[in-house]
Protein backbone atom coordinates (compact mmCIF):
# COMPACT_ATOMS: atom_id res chain seq x y z
CA UNK A 1 0.00 0.00 0.00
CA UNK A 2 1.40 3.40 -0.67
CA UNK A 3 0.75 7.22 0.32
CA UNK A 4 -2.78 8.81 -0.13
CA UNK A 5 -2.96 10.44 -3.37
CA UNK A 6 -5.18 13.83 -3.00
CA UNK A 7 -9.18 13.45 -3.24
CA UNK A 8 -11.21 15.20 -6.02
CA UNK A 9 -12.70 16.84 -2.79
CA UNK A 10 -16.49 14.51 -2.90
CA UNK A 11 -18.20 11.58 -2.72
CA UNK A 12 -21.60 10.86 -4.41
CA UNK A 13 -23.56 8.48 -2.23
CA UNK A 14 -26.12 7.09 -4.67
CA UNK A 15 -29.57 5.03 -3.47
CA UNK A 16 -30.06 2.74 -6.48
CA UNK A 17 -33.59 2.18 -4.62
CA UNK A 18 -34.92 5.29 -4.88
CA UNK A 19 -32.65 6.88 -7.06
CA UNK A 20 -31.69 9.52 -4.98
CA UNK A 21 -28.24 10.77 -4.94
CA UNK A 22 -26.36 12.63 -1.98
CA UNK A 23 -22.99 14.89 -2.99
CA UNK A 24 -20.67 14.51 0.27
CA UNK A 25 -17.77 16.90 0.74
CA UNK A 26 -15.23 14.40 1.46
CA UNK A 27 -14.03 16.06 4.89
CA UNK A 28 -17.69 15.24 6.06
CA UNK A 29 -16.56 11.71 5.33
CA UNK A 30 -15.52 9.20 7.37
CA UNK A 31 -11.43 8.60 6.95
CA UNK A 32 -11.96 5.26 6.30
CA UNK A 33 -14.40 5.46 3.71
CA UNK A 34 -12.69 8.21 1.44
CA UNK A 35 -9.90 5.91 0.14
CA UNK A 36 -9.65 1.94 -0.65
CA UNK A 37 -7.06 0.00 -2.34
CA UNK A 38 -7.50 -0.88 -6.21
CA UNK A 39 -6.36 -4.57 -7.46
CA UNK A 40 -2.41 -3.77 -7.48
CA UNK A 41 -3.22 -2.31 -3.25
CA UNK A 42 -2.50 0.88 -4.20
CA UNK A 43 -4.80 3.55 -2.21
CA UNK A 44 -7.56 5.49 -4.50
CA UNK A 45 -10.20 7.74 -3.78
CA UNK A 46 -13.53 6.92 -3.56
CA UNK A 47 -15.68 8.91 -5.61
CA UNK A 48 -18.76 7.14 -5.91
CA UNK A 49 -21.21 4.64 -3.15
CA UNK A 50 -24.30 2.76 -4.47
CA UNK A 51 -26.20 1.54 -1.95
CA UNK A 52 -29.18 -1.11 -3.57
CA UNK A 53 -31.10 -3.11 -0.78
CA UNK A 54 -33.04 -6.61 -2.30
CA UNK A 55 -35.13 -8.12 0.36
CA UNK A 56 -33.20 -8.95 3.85
CA UNK A 57 -30.17 -7.51 2.62
CA UNK A 58 -28.16 -4.59 1.58
CA UNK A 59 -25.06 -4.57 -0.90
CA UNK A 60 -22.53 -1.54 -1.07
CA UNK A 61 -20.14 -0.57 -3.62
CA UNK A 62 -17.27 1.77 -3.40
CA UNK A 63 -15.81 2.92 -6.55
CA UNK A 64 -12.63 4.97 -7.59
CA UNK A 65 -12.23 8.14 -10.18
CA UNK A 66 -11.62 5.71 -13.15
CA UNK A 67 -14.96 3.19 -12.52
CA UNK A 68 -12.91 0.53 -10.81
CA UNK A 69 -15.12 -0.92 -8.09
CA UNK A 70 -12.68 -0.66 -4.84
CA UNK A 71 -14.78 -2.85 -2.43
CA UNK A 72 -17.71 -4.39 -1.83
CA UNK A 73 -20.10 -5.02 1.05
CA UNK A 74 -22.74 -7.15 1.98
CA UNK A 75 -24.56 -6.35 4.93
CA UNK A 76 -27.80 -7.79 6.47
CA UNK A 77 -30.67 -6.36 8.24
CA UNK A 78 -30.33 -6.66 11.93
CA UNK A 79 -33.68 -6.57 13.35
CA UNK A 80 -34.16 -6.56 17.47
CA UNK A 81 -30.55 -4.97 17.48
CA UNK A 82 -28.51 -4.58 20.31
CA UNK B 1 -36.07 -24.03 -35.73
CA UNK B 2 -38.83 -21.54 -34.63
CA UNK B 3 -42.28 -22.23 -34.74
CA UNK B 4 -44.78 -19.45 -35.82
CA UNK B 5 -47.54 -18.68 -33.84
CA UNK B 6 -50.59 -20.41 -34.46
CA UNK B 7 -53.16 -18.52 -36.52
CA UNK B 8 -56.46 -18.23 -35.51
CA UNK B 9 -58.59 -20.90 -36.54
CA UNK B 10 -60.54 -20.14 -39.78
CA UNK B 11 -64.50 -20.85 -39.79
CA UNK B 12 -65.55 -23.19 -40.26
CA UNK B 13 -62.83 -25.70 -40.69
CA UNK B 14 -63.48 -29.62 -42.13
CA UNK B 15 -62.36 -31.81 -39.21
CA UNK B 16 -61.26 -34.59 -41.10
CA UNK B 17 -60.07 -36.26 -37.48
CA UNK B 18 -63.64 -36.09 -36.08
CA UNK B 19 -65.31 -36.69 -39.10
CA UNK B 20 -62.80 -40.06 -39.48
CA UNK B 21 -64.29 -41.35 -36.15
CA UNK B 22 -67.56 -41.51 -37.62
CA UNK B 23 -69.28 -43.32 -40.38
CA UNK B 24 -66.85 -42.72 -43.24
CA UNK B 25 -68.61 -39.20 -45.16
CA UNK B 26 -69.14 -39.36 -48.54
CA UNK B 27 -67.95 -36.41 -50.93
CA UNK B 28 -71.22 -35.10 -52.50
CA UNK B 29 -70.68 -33.04 -55.92
CA UNK B 30 -71.20 -29.68 -55.48
CA UNK B 31 -73.83 -29.67 -58.64
CA UNK B 32 -75.61 -32.65 -56.65
CA UNK B 33 -75.98 -31.11 -53.05
CA UNK B 34 -77.31 -27.94 -54.52
CA UNK B 35 -80.53 -29.96 -55.78
CA UNK B 36 -82.91 -30.24 -52.97
CA UNK B 37 -84.46 -33.33 -53.73
CA UNK B 38 -81.12 -35.10 -53.62
CA UNK B 39 -81.16 -38.04 -51.93
CA UNK B 40 -77.37 -39.12 -50.96
CA UNK B 41 -77.43 -42.92 -50.41
CA UNK B 42 -75.07 -42.10 -46.63
CA UNK B 43 -77.24 -39.86 -45.36
CA UNK B 44 -79.02 -42.57 -43.17
CA UNK B 45 -77.28 -43.13 -39.76
CA UNK B 46 -73.98 -40.92 -41.26
CA UNK B 47 -72.50 -37.98 -41.16
CA UNK B 48 -72.96 -35.82 -42.92
CA UNK B 49 -70.27 -32.86 -44.62
CA UNK B 50 -72.07 -30.21 -44.50
CA UNK B 51 -71.08 -27.51 -46.74
CA UNK B 52 -71.80 -30.21 -48.87
CA UNK B 53 -75.49 -30.14 -48.09
CA UNK B 54 -76.73 -26.31 -49.31
CA UNK B 55 -80.57 -27.56 -48.64
CA UNK B 56 -81.53 -26.08 -45.28
CA UNK B 57 -81.34 -29.25 -42.61
CA UNK B 58 -82.14 -27.06 -39.73
CA UNK B 59 -82.64 -23.22 -39.53
CA UNK B 60 -80.07 -22.46 -36.33
CA UNK B 61 -80.77 -18.67 -36.05
CA UNK B 62 -82.64 -19.22 -32.92
CA UNK B 63 -79.75 -20.73 -31.40
CA UNK B 64 -80.43 -20.63 -27.74
CA UNK B 65 -77.72 -22.32 -26.28
CA UNK B 66 -79.73 -24.40 -23.83
CA UNK B 67 -80.34 -27.72 -26.31
CA UNK B 68 -81.97 -28.28 -28.98
CA UNK B 69 -85.15 -29.49 -29.64
CA UNK B 70 -85.84 -32.81 -30.40
CA UNK B 71 -87.97 -33.21 -33.63
CA UNK B 72 -87.48 -34.22 -37.35
CA UNK B 73 -85.03 -31.90 -39.41
CA UNK B 74 -87.05 -28.96 -40.88
CA UNK B 75 -87.84 -30.48 -44.80
CA UNK B 76 -85.67 -33.29 -44.15
CA UNK B 77 -88.97 -36.03 -43.84
CA UNK B 78 -86.37 -37.75 -41.01
CA UNK B 79 -83.77 -39.32 -43.53
CA UNK B 80 -80.95 -37.80 -41.56
CA UNK B 81 -80.82 -39.73 -38.34
CA UNK B 82 -77.30 -39.93 -36.78
CA UNK B 83 -76.33 -37.05 -39.54
CA UNK B 84 -74.43 -33.93 -38.25
CA UNK B 85 -74.55 -30.65 -40.11
CA UNK B 86 -71.62 -28.23 -39.74
CA UNK B 87 -72.69 -24.37 -39.97
CA UNK B 88 -71.14 -21.98 -42.13
CA UNK B 89 -70.64 -19.38 -39.47
CA UNK B 90 -69.50 -18.87 -35.73
CA UNK B 91 -73.17 -21.52 -34.69
CA UNK B 92 -71.70 -24.91 -33.84
CA UNK B 93 -72.63 -27.70 -35.64
CA UNK B 94 -75.49 -30.09 -34.89
CA UNK B 95 -75.91 -34.02 -34.60
CA UNK B 96 -79.52 -35.58 -34.88
CA UNK B 97 -79.62 -39.12 -32.53
CA UNK B 98 -80.02 -41.90 -34.00
CA UNK B 99 -82.00 -44.72 -31.86
CA UNK B 100 -79.58 -46.39 -29.80
CA UNK B 101 -77.39 -43.43 -29.15
CA UNK B 102 -76.16 -42.66 -25.69
CA UNK B 103 -74.19 -39.66 -24.34
CA UNK B 104 -71.16 -41.46 -24.43
CA UNK B 105 -71.84 -43.29 -27.83
CA UNK B 106 -72.00 -39.83 -29.44
CA UNK B 107 -69.29 -38.79 -28.10
CA UNK B 108 -67.20 -41.44 -29.28
CA UNK B 109 -68.52 -41.12 -32.85
CA UNK B 110 -68.22 -37.67 -33.18
CA UNK B 111 -64.91 -38.45 -31.46
CA UNK B 112 -65.52 -35.04 -28.85
CA UNK B 113 -64.45 -35.01 -25.34
CA UNK B 114 -67.98 -36.70 -22.97
CA UNK B 115 -68.06 -33.43 -21.09
CA UNK B 116 -67.69 -30.96 -24.29
CA UNK B 117 -70.62 -32.56 -25.42
CA UNK B 118 -72.54 -31.92 -22.13
CA UNK B 119 -71.28 -28.13 -22.00
CA UNK B 120 -72.46 -27.83 -25.48
CA UNK B 121 -75.86 -29.13 -24.64
CA UNK B 122 -76.62 -27.82 -21.19
CA UNK B 123 -80.66 -28.41 -21.57
CA UNK B 124 -80.32 -32.20 -22.77
CA UNK B 125 -80.39 -34.31 -19.64
CA UNK B 126 -80.95 -37.42 -21.69
CA UNK B 127 -79.98 -38.47 -25.57
CA UNK B 128 -83.36 -39.68 -27.29
CA UNK B 129 -83.83 -40.66 -30.98
CA UNK B 130 -84.11 -37.73 -32.82
CA UNK B 131 -82.81 -35.60 -30.16
CA UNK B 132 -80.84 -32.53 -31.85
CA UNK B 133 -77.15 -31.98 -30.42
CA UNK B 134 -75.34 -29.35 -30.54
CA UNK B 135 -71.67 -30.81 -31.68
CA UNK B 136 -68.77 -29.16 -29.35
CA UNK B 137 -66.43 -27.31 -31.87
CA UNK B 138 -63.09 -29.12 -31.81
CA UNK B 139 -60.03 -28.00 -30.21
CA UNK B 140 -57.71 -26.25 -32.20
CA UNK B 141 -55.25 -28.73 -33.62
CA UNK B 142 -51.89 -27.73 -31.89
CA UNK B 143 -48.65 -28.14 -33.78
CA UNK B 144 -46.09 -30.25 -32.09
CA UNK B 145 -43.36 -29.16 -31.09
CA UNK B 146 -39.73 -28.95 -33.51
CA UNK B 147 -37.45 -32.03 -33.30
CA UNK B 148 -35.17 -30.32 -30.97
CA UNK B 149 -37.94 -29.13 -28.60
CA UNK B 150 -39.34 -32.54 -28.45
CA UNK B 151 -35.83 -34.21 -27.44
CA UNK B 152 -35.68 -31.38 -24.89
CA UNK B 153 -38.51 -32.20 -23.33
CA UNK B 154 -37.79 -35.46 -23.21
CA UNK B 155 -34.46 -35.46 -21.74
CA UNK B 156 -36.01 -32.89 -18.59
CA UNK B 157 -38.21 -34.80 -17.97
CA UNK B 158 -36.31 -37.59 -17.70
CA UNK B 159 -35.33 -36.64 -14.55
CA UNK B 160 -39.38 -37.22 -13.38
CA UNK B 161 -40.16 -40.85 -12.59
CA UNK B 162 -43.50 -42.20 -14.70
CA UNK B 163 -46.51 -41.46 -12.82
CA UNK B 164 -45.21 -38.31 -10.95
CA UNK B 165 -47.57 -35.82 -11.07
CA UNK B 166 -44.93 -33.57 -12.08
CA UNK B 167 -44.52 -35.17 -14.76
CA UNK B 168 -47.98 -35.06 -15.86
CA UNK B 169 -48.68 -31.29 -15.61
CA UNK B 170 -45.32 -30.50 -17.48
CA UNK B 171 -46.66 -32.64 -20.10
CA UNK B 172 -50.22 -31.25 -20.40
CA UNK B 173 -48.27 -27.67 -20.20
CA UNK B 174 -45.78 -28.43 -23.20
CA UNK B 175 -49.11 -29.77 -25.35
CA UNK B 176 -50.84 -26.65 -24.85
CA UNK B 177 -51.59 -23.87 -27.40
CA UNK B 178 -50.05 -21.61 -25.60
CA UNK B 179 -46.92 -23.43 -25.55
CA UNK B 180 -47.26 -23.79 -29.25
CA UNK B 181 -47.76 -20.64 -29.73
CA UNK B 182 -43.84 -19.41 -28.55
CA UNK B 183 -41.22 -19.44 -30.85
CA UNK B 184 -38.42 -22.33 -30.63
CA UNK B 185 -36.32 -20.66 -28.02
CA UNK B 186 -38.50 -19.51 -25.65
CA UNK B 187 -40.13 -23.22 -25.79
CA UNK B 188 -37.13 -24.11 -24.97
CA UNK B 189 -36.51 -21.76 -22.20
CA UNK B 190 -39.84 -22.39 -20.43
CA UNK B 191 -38.93 -26.01 -20.79
CA UNK B 192 -35.48 -25.37 -18.85
CA UNK B 193 -36.92 -23.38 -16.62
CA UNK B 194 -40.30 -25.03 -15.36
CA UNK B 195 -38.88 -29.05 -15.67
CA UNK B 196 -36.66 -28.73 -12.96
CA UNK B 197 -36.75 -30.11 -9.50
CA UNK B 198 -34.57 -27.38 -7.73
CA UNK B 199 -36.69 -24.75 -6.05
CA UNK B 200 -36.24 -22.40 -8.58
CA UNK B 201 -38.32 -24.58 -11.51
CA UNK B 202 -40.60 -25.76 -8.56
CA UNK B 203 -41.66 -22.05 -7.93
CA UNK B 204 -41.95 -21.53 -11.80
CA UNK B 205 -43.77 -24.65 -12.86
CA UNK B 206 -46.49 -23.46 -9.97
CA UNK B 207 -46.99 -20.38 -11.65
CA UNK B 208 -47.21 -21.97 -15.50
CA UNK B 209 -49.57 -24.44 -13.98
CA UNK B 210 -51.96 -21.85 -12.67
CA UNK B 211 -51.68 -19.83 -15.62
CA UNK B 212 -53.00 -22.76 -17.99
CA UNK B 213 -55.53 -23.66 -15.92
CA UNK B 214 -57.06 -20.73 -17.03
CA UNK B 215 -59.37 -20.93 -19.57
CA UNK B 216 -58.00 -19.19 -22.74
CA UNK B 217 -54.24 -18.51 -21.32
CA UNK B 218 -52.50 -17.59 -23.68
CA UNK B 219 -48.78 -17.10 -25.63
CA UNK B 220 -48.08 -13.88 -23.99
CA UNK B 221 -48.33 -14.86 -20.65
CA UNK B 222 -46.11 -17.35 -20.82
CA UNK B 223 -43.85 -14.91 -22.11
CA UNK B 224 -44.49 -12.80 -19.27
CA UNK B 225 -43.92 -15.75 -17.07
CA UNK B 226 -40.37 -16.52 -18.04
CA UNK B 227 -39.73 -12.33 -18.22
CA UNK B 228 -41.14 -12.26 -14.62
CA UNK B 229 -39.09 -15.05 -13.39
CA UNK B 230 -41.41 -15.75 -10.47
CA UNK B 231 -39.40 -18.76 -9.36
CA UNK B 232 -35.98 -16.64 -9.00
CA UNK B 233 -35.37 -16.08 -5.57
CA UNK B 234 -34.32 -12.10 -4.48
CA UNK B 235 -30.31 -13.68 -4.30
CA UNK B 236 -29.26 -17.07 -4.70
CA UNK B 237 -28.00 -16.75 -1.18
CA UNK B 238 -31.30 -17.14 -0.30
CA UNK B 239 -31.98 -20.89 -2.12
CA UNK B 240 -31.83 -23.74 0.53
CA UNK B 241 -28.38 -25.22 0.96
CA UNK B 242 -29.55 -28.94 -0.75
CA UNK B 243 -25.88 -30.59 -0.59
CA UNK B 244 -22.52 -30.03 1.04
CA UNK B 245 -20.59 -28.27 -1.68
CA UNK B 246 -17.57 -29.69 -2.68
CA UNK B 247 -14.53 -28.25 -0.71
CA UNK B 248 -11.06 -28.36 -1.59
CA UNK B 249 -8.85 -30.43 1.49
CA UNK B 250 -7.01 -27.84 3.54
CA UNK B 251 -4.30 -27.48 6.38
CA UNK B 252 -4.21 -24.61 9.04
CA UNK B 253 -1.04 -23.95 10.75
CA UNK B 254 -0.90 -21.47 13.50
CA UNK B 255 -1.82 -19.44 15.40
CA UNK B 256 0.99 -16.93 15.89
CA UNK B 257 0.05 -13.86 18.05
CA UNK B 258 0.31 -10.44 15.91
CA UNK B 259 -1.14 -7.22 15.46
CA UNK B 260 -3.00 -6.84 12.82
CA UNK B 261 -4.97 -3.73 11.23
CA UNK B 262 -8.45 -4.40 10.93
CA UNK B 263 -11.28 -2.36 9.56
CA UNK B 264 -12.29 -1.63 13.04
CA UNK B 265 -8.58 -0.34 14.08
CA UNK B 266 -5.46 -2.57 15.06
CA UNK B 267 -6.07 -5.16 17.43
CA UNK B 268 -4.05 -8.32 18.69
CA UNK B 269 -5.19 -11.31 16.24
CA UNK B 270 -4.35 -15.35 15.83
CA UNK B 271 -2.93 -15.61 12.60
CA UNK B 272 -3.34 -18.77 10.89
CA UNK B 273 -2.14 -19.44 7.11
CA UNK B 274 -4.70 -21.79 5.33
CA UNK B 275 -3.29 -24.13 3.01
CA UNK B 276 -5.63 -25.07 0.07
CA UNK B 277 -4.09 -26.82 -3.24
CA UNK B 278 -0.85 -24.98 -2.83
CA UNK B 279 -1.98 -21.43 -1.91
CA UNK B 280 -1.12 -19.69 1.20
CA UNK B 281 -4.24 -17.67 2.74
CA UNK B 282 -3.20 -15.90 5.88
CA UNK B 283 -6.51 -15.50 8.37
CA UNK B 284 -6.41 -12.96 11.50
CA UNK B 285 -8.76 -13.62 13.90
CA UNK B 286 -9.50 -10.94 16.57
CA UNK B 287 -8.86 -11.28 19.97
CA UNK B 288 -10.84 -7.33 20.92
CA UNK B 289 -14.27 -9.27 20.63
CA UNK B 290 -16.72 -7.02 21.65
CA UNK B 291 -19.87 -9.46 22.05
CA UNK B 292 -22.17 -6.65 22.20
CA UNK B 293 -21.30 -6.73 18.46
CA UNK B 294 -22.62 -9.92 17.69
CA UNK B 295 -21.29 -13.35 16.82
CA UNK B 296 -18.50 -14.06 15.24
CA UNK B 297 -17.85 -17.57 12.71
CA UNK B 298 -15.45 -19.61 13.73
CA UNK B 299 -12.29 -19.65 12.07
CA UNK B 300 -13.10 -23.54 10.44
CA UNK B 301 -16.30 -22.18 8.76
CA UNK B 302 -14.25 -19.41 6.92
CA UNK B 303 -11.54 -21.43 5.87
CA UNK B 304 -14.25 -24.03 4.70
CA UNK B 305 -15.65 -21.54 2.80
CA UNK B 306 -12.46 -20.91 1.38
CA UNK B 307 -12.10 -24.36 0.13
CA UNK B 308 -15.24 -24.26 -1.82
CA UNK B 309 -14.56 -21.18 -3.61
CA UNK B 310 -13.48 -21.82 -7.33
CA UNK B 311 -10.24 -22.01 -7.59
CA UNK B 312 -9.76 -18.69 -9.69
CA UNK B 313 -11.63 -16.34 -7.16
CA UNK B 314 -9.25 -18.52 -4.15
CA UNK B 315 -6.44 -17.44 -5.56
CA UNK B 316 -6.92 -13.74 -5.55
CA UNK B 317 -8.21 -13.63 -1.74
CA UNK B 318 -4.73 -12.48 -0.05
CA UNK B 319 -5.66 -12.01 3.34
CA UNK B 320 -8.78 -13.24 5.39
CA UNK B 321 -9.24 -10.46 8.85
CA UNK B 322 -12.22 -11.68 11.10
CA UNK B 323 -12.66 -8.36 12.73
CA UNK B 324 -14.14 -9.14 16.56
CA UNK B 325 -15.95 -5.29 16.09
CA UNK B 326 -18.65 -4.11 13.62
CA UNK B 327 -17.85 -2.62 10.80
CA UNK B 328 -17.50 0.97 11.87
CA UNK B 329 -19.02 2.63 8.04
CA UNK B 330 -22.24 0.91 9.51
CA UNK B 331 -23.26 3.97 11.01
CA UNK B 332 -21.95 6.29 8.46
CA UNK B 333 -24.20 4.34 5.80
CA UNK B 334 -27.23 4.34 7.90
CA UNK B 335 -27.12 7.98 8.17
CA UNK B 336 -26.37 9.13 4.64
CA UNK B 337 -28.78 6.63 2.99
CA UNK B 338 -31.30 6.93 5.92
CA UNK B 339 -31.54 3.33 6.75
CA UNK B 340 -31.18 2.03 10.06
CA UNK B 341 -31.02 -1.91 10.67
CA UNK B 342 -28.10 -3.11 8.05
CA UNK B 343 -24.94 -4.83 9.79
CA UNK B 344 -21.97 -5.44 7.59
CA UNK B 345 -21.44 -8.86 7.25
CA UNK B 346 -18.24 -9.33 4.62
CA UNK B 347 -16.18 -7.11 2.27
CA UNK B 348 -13.75 -8.06 -0.75
CA UNK B 349 -11.74 -5.79 -1.74
CA UNK B 350 -10.51 -5.39 -4.93
CA UNK B 351 -6.62 -6.15 -4.07
CA UNK B 352 -8.20 -9.35 -2.64
CA UNK B 353 -8.51 -8.57 1.06
CA UNK B 354 -11.54 -10.06 2.85
CA UNK B 355 -13.24 -8.62 5.95
CA UNK B 356 -15.60 -10.56 8.05
CA UNK B 357 -17.47 -9.22 11.08
CA UNK B 358 -20.00 -10.25 13.97
CA UNK B 359 -23.51 -10.16 13.22
CA UNK B 360 -26.60 -9.70 15.38
CA UNK B 361 -27.50 -13.69 14.33
CA UNK B 362 -25.67 -16.82 14.21
CA UNK B 363 -24.57 -17.04 10.43
CA UNK B 364 -24.43 -20.30 8.32
CA UNK B 365 -21.80 -21.87 6.75
CA UNK B 366 -24.24 -21.36 3.34
CA UNK B 367 -24.16 -17.96 3.83
CA UNK B 368 -20.96 -17.55 4.60
CA UNK B 369 -19.89 -20.39 1.28
CA UNK B 370 -22.22 -18.08 -0.92
CA UNK B 371 -21.47 -15.03 0.22
CA UNK B 372 -17.66 -15.41 -0.36
CA UNK B 373 -18.46 -16.76 -3.62
CA UNK B 374 -20.74 -13.84 -4.45
CA UNK B 375 -18.29 -11.07 -3.34
CA UNK B 376 -15.20 -12.57 -4.18
CA UNK B 377 -16.92 -12.62 -7.64
CA UNK B 378 -16.84 -9.51 -7.83
CA UNK B 379 -13.12 -9.26 -7.70
CA UNK B 380 -12.33 -12.22 -10.36
CA UNK B 381 -14.75 -10.66 -12.95
CA UNK B 382 -13.31 -7.00 -12.42
CA UNK B 383 -10.10 -8.92 -12.55
CA UNK B 384 -10.62 -10.57 -16.19
CA UNK B 385 -13.07 -8.16 -17.76
CA UNK B 386 -11.86 -4.54 -16.35
CA UNK B 387 -14.41 -2.15 -15.46
CA UNK B 388 -17.80 -2.99 -15.47
CA UNK B 389 -19.22 -0.16 -16.78
CA UNK B 390 -17.35 0.27 -19.51
CA UNK B 391 -14.74 -2.33 -20.56
CA UNK B 392 -16.12 -3.58 -24.09
CA UNK B 393 -14.27 -6.93 -22.57
CA UNK B 394 -18.14 -7.49 -20.52
CA UNK B 395 -20.19 -8.02 -24.09
CA UNK B 396 -19.53 -11.43 -23.97
CA UNK B 397 -21.10 -11.66 -20.70
CA UNK B 398 -23.73 -10.04 -21.78
CA UNK B 399 -24.42 -11.60 -25.11
CA UNK B 400 -24.34 -14.87 -22.45
CA UNK B 401 -26.74 -13.27 -20.28
CA UNK B 402 -29.18 -12.06 -23.10
CA UNK B 403 -29.31 -14.96 -24.88
CA UNK B 404 -30.01 -17.35 -21.56
CA UNK B 405 -33.06 -15.14 -21.05
CA UNK B 406 -33.54 -16.03 -17.58
CA UNK B 407 -31.88 -14.96 -14.55
CA UNK B 408 -30.20 -16.45 -11.55
CA UNK B 409 -32.27 -14.07 -9.10
CA UNK B 410 -33.92 -10.91 -8.82
CA UNK B 411 -30.78 -9.11 -7.58
CA UNK B 412 -28.56 -10.59 -10.62
CA UNK B 413 -30.57 -8.12 -13.01
CA UNK B 414 -29.71 -5.19 -11.15
CA UNK B 415 -25.87 -5.06 -13.16
CA UNK B 416 -23.83 -7.00 -14.74
CA UNK B 417 -21.54 -7.33 -12.12
CA UNK B 418 -24.58 -8.43 -10.09
CA UNK B 419 -25.43 -10.51 -12.61
CA UNK B 420 -21.65 -12.36 -12.99
CA UNK B 421 -21.37 -13.36 -9.19
CA UNK B 422 -25.16 -14.17 -9.12
CA UNK B 423 -24.38 -17.11 -11.88
CA UNK B 424 -21.00 -17.82 -10.31
CA UNK B 425 -22.77 -18.40 -7.09
CA UNK B 426 -25.41 -20.80 -8.70
CA UNK B 427 -22.71 -22.33 -10.48
CA UNK B 428 -20.06 -23.12 -7.88
CA UNK B 429 -22.72 -24.34 -5.18
CA UNK B 430 -24.84 -26.41 -7.41
CA UNK B 431 -21.69 -28.11 -8.75
CA UNK B 432 -21.52 -32.54 -7.86
CA UNK B 433 -25.33 -31.82 -6.92
CA UNK B 434 -28.33 -32.35 -8.19
CA UNK B 435 -29.30 -29.79 -9.87
CA UNK B 436 -25.89 -28.72 -11.88
CA UNK B 437 -27.52 -29.97 -15.16
CA UNK B 438 -30.71 -28.36 -14.26
CA UNK B 439 -29.51 -25.06 -13.59
CA UNK B 440 -26.88 -25.61 -16.50
CA UNK B 441 -29.77 -26.13 -18.70
CA UNK B 442 -31.70 -23.06 -17.61
CA UNK B 443 -28.10 -20.86 -17.77
CA UNK B 444 -26.48 -22.71 -20.71
CA UNK B 445 -24.96 -19.87 -22.08
CA UNK B 446 -23.33 -18.22 -18.93
CA UNK B 447 -22.22 -21.64 -17.49
CA UNK B 448 -20.13 -22.12 -20.71
CA UNK B 449 -18.92 -18.56 -20.43
CA UNK B 450 -18.18 -19.35 -16.42
CA UNK B 451 -16.34 -22.79 -17.37
CA UNK B 452 -13.30 -20.89 -19.59
CA UNK B 453 -13.87 -18.08 -16.92
CA UNK B 454 -12.59 -21.16 -13.98
CA UNK B 455 -10.48 -22.63 -16.48
CA UNK B 456 -8.51 -19.92 -17.51
CA UNK B 457 -5.56 -19.11 -15.35
CA UNK B 458 -5.86 -16.86 -12.24
CA UNK B 459 -5.88 -12.95 -13.56
CA UNK B 460 -3.46 -10.54 -12.64
CA UNK B 461 -4.54 -7.17 -14.19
Amino acid sequence: MTATPPHPGTIVFVDENTGQEHLRPVSQVPEPLRFAPDHSGQLQPVVKVVARVVGEQRTIREYGASGEMLRSTVQFRARNMP
Amino acid sequence: MDVKPAAAPAAPPPNPEQIGATPAPVAVPQQQALRPDFDPPTARDGVLPSRAWAMPLLDLSGFSGKGPAAGPLPGSGDPFAGAVQESSGPQPSVYRAARGDTWGSVAKKLSVPLQDLHDANPGVKKVRPGQLLHVPAPAPSVPPPSPEIQRHIQERLASWPEGAPERAELQRAFASPAFAALNAGEQKKLVSYASGQNPISTSGRAELSRLLSQPGAAADQLRNLLSSEPGAPSVVAGLPSIAEPNRLPYVIHGPTVVDNAFPSGAAPANRYDVEIAGQTIPVFLSQAVEPKDGVMHSLDEVVKGLAALPDSSRRLIQQVNMDGKRNPSDAYWEQVYNSPGFRSYMTAGASGVVDIYPTVYQQTQHACDASLIHETGHILSGRTWGNWQSDPRWQGWDAASQKDGLSPSQYARSSRTEDFSEALTLYQLSRGTPYEAEYRAMFPERFAVLDGVLAAPTPTQ
